[in-house]
């Protein structure tokens, strides 16, 4: 919708329950994926056979890549998601997970794992936006 | 654990507070010797001049007392003295630590005799340094606070808050800044001798910035409440002080701990409130990875489904 309003140069309006239900509803996605992100950060260091206190200078490897992808076929099938589309939202982190470690391979001549994953949180912050909405607006302006 | 920046963020936050604090428009009465004459200049002044002001350290030595002896858990090996002069070092190293910065608080306090446009010019450089070096300190701030997310055991909520927190301090820093300029600009084009127009310009400034002003202190104290009693409850002894480490609420009364959480979230809410009502407050995005943006967009679409 964001997109939309800025490329068609129109305002666009929600009214105020839509925007505080999807603005509740981002806040337990985020959450989801951040707790995704530190089991997915525990079970690559069980697999490489350290821990988090002693995981300085572990590299992550072309062939972890595996480790990732066998987190989340487990994960897929035992995890609860928040709105029963928990398939689909771990495949969108699986994909990105592992295009974001090309991104950051391509980068970069090693990636570490401690690393990695603090930037992989980094970026999940960034995605958490602060609205600028007035609390007494009548509608909502998506800008 | 290693050395920490995790104070840079707080270093700023704390020197934006203390000039907030500082600034009280007034009319003061200066004596100027002219050709064996004494004359009685007024000037209106953004700063009183030295007998009414609290220097920096005086006013960060007040502040951490206070939070001190609001905290009520506190490990026994604790001295009160030892953190107050550690908090003050590490406060004065960083404004002598930059130049400008402390050229521009110079300019700014104490200065009597000085033209007040001197002051607003002080005034409005030292925010914009400061808004400039949280920009520039900000990436390693939000590296270090996910570093410790990863390795600590301690609710999300907590990140969430901190997270939230710096970046609201950010935009908090960035309008005053901003706001700070047209100040400068304003005075600069008003007659020194209309001192009712240069008085209505500093109230305006003042009423305009005041609740914002207050909010900004209110996320600051909390802040520091929260992460003075997680920080000196992780801590061996004083030497660990202000260092990144991992952190456990384990340590933590929960009780106390989830008012601080409380506390910060409710001055959040207030300061996020007054900074819509800023028309200085520009969201400028953060940079995201490409694949981020691609995740972003997909999300987007399980949000709205």
């Amino acid at each position: 919708m964001k997109q939309d309003a800025k490329t068609l140069k129109i305002d666009c309006y929600v009214t105020p329950t839509i925007f505080t239900e999807c603005t509740g509803r981002v806040g337990t996605l985020y959450r989801f994926l951040k707790s995704t992100i530190l089991e997915l950060y525990s079970f690559v260091l069980r697999e490489k056979g350290t821990d988090v206190y002693s995981s300085a200078g572990v590299k992550l490897e072309e062939k972890d890549q595996v480790l990732i992808e066998r987190f989340f076929l487990f994960a897929v099938k035992d995890e609860k998601g928040p709105f029963n589309t928990e398939k689909e939202q771990l495949e969108q982190i699986e994909t990105w997970i592992i295009k974001f470690l090309e991104e950051q391979r391509a980068k970069k001549k090693e990636v570490l794992v401690d690393q990695f994953f603090v930037q992989c949180i980094v970026q999940l912050n960034r995605l958490r936006a602060y609205p600028k909405n007035r609390p007494d607006d009548q509608s909502v302006l998506i800008r | 654990m290693m050395a920490s920046n995790t104070t840079l963020g707080s270093s700023s936050q704390s020197v934006a507070d203390y000039l907030v604090a500082s600034i009280k428009p007034n009319f003061e009465v200066i004596r100027e010797r002219f050709k064996g004459m004494t004359l009685h200049k007024r000037v209106y002044r953004l700063f009183p001049s030295e007998q009414n002001t609290t220097d920096l350290v005086s006013f960060i030595r007040q502040r951490d007392i206070a939070l001190i002896h609001e905290v009520k858990s506190l490990p026994e090996w604790f001295d009160e003295r030892s953190y107050v002069e550690k908090s003050v070092n590490q406060i004065s190293a960083f404004v002598e630590g930059d130049r400008d910065l402390s050229r521009a608080m110079k300019r700014i306090v104490g200065k009597a005799g000085e033209l007040d446009q001197e002051s607003a010019i002080g005034y409005s450089e030292a925010f914009e340094i400061l808004s400039k070096k949280m920009h520039a300190t900000y990436e390693q701030i939000e590296s270090e606070n996910a570093f410790l997310f990863l390795k600590s055991k301690m609710p999300s909520e907590y990140f969430d808050l901190v997270n939230r927190a710096e970046v609201l301090g950010l935009a908090r820093l960035d309008v005053i800044a901003r706001r700070s300029k047209s100040l400068e600009s304003q005075l600069h084009m008003a007659s020194p001798r209309g001192f009712a127009h240069w008085s209505r310009i500093a109230d305006n400034y003042k009423s305009e910035m005041s609740p914002l002003m207050a909010a900004g202190r209110l996320v600051s104290e909390s802040v520091s409440r929260l992460d003075f009693y997680v920080d000196v409850n992780n801590a061996a002894n004083i030497g660990e002080l202000f260092l990144v480490k991992p952190l456990s609420d384990a340590n933590l009364d929960k009780q106390e701990f989830g008012r601080y959480l409380g506390e910060l979230d409710s001055a959040l809410t207030t300061l996020q409130t007054e900074l819509v009502w800023q028309p200085n407050w520009i969201q400028e995005p953060f940079e995201l990875s490409n694949t981020t943006m691609d995740l972003q967009r997909s999300l987007a679409n399980i949000v709205i489904a």
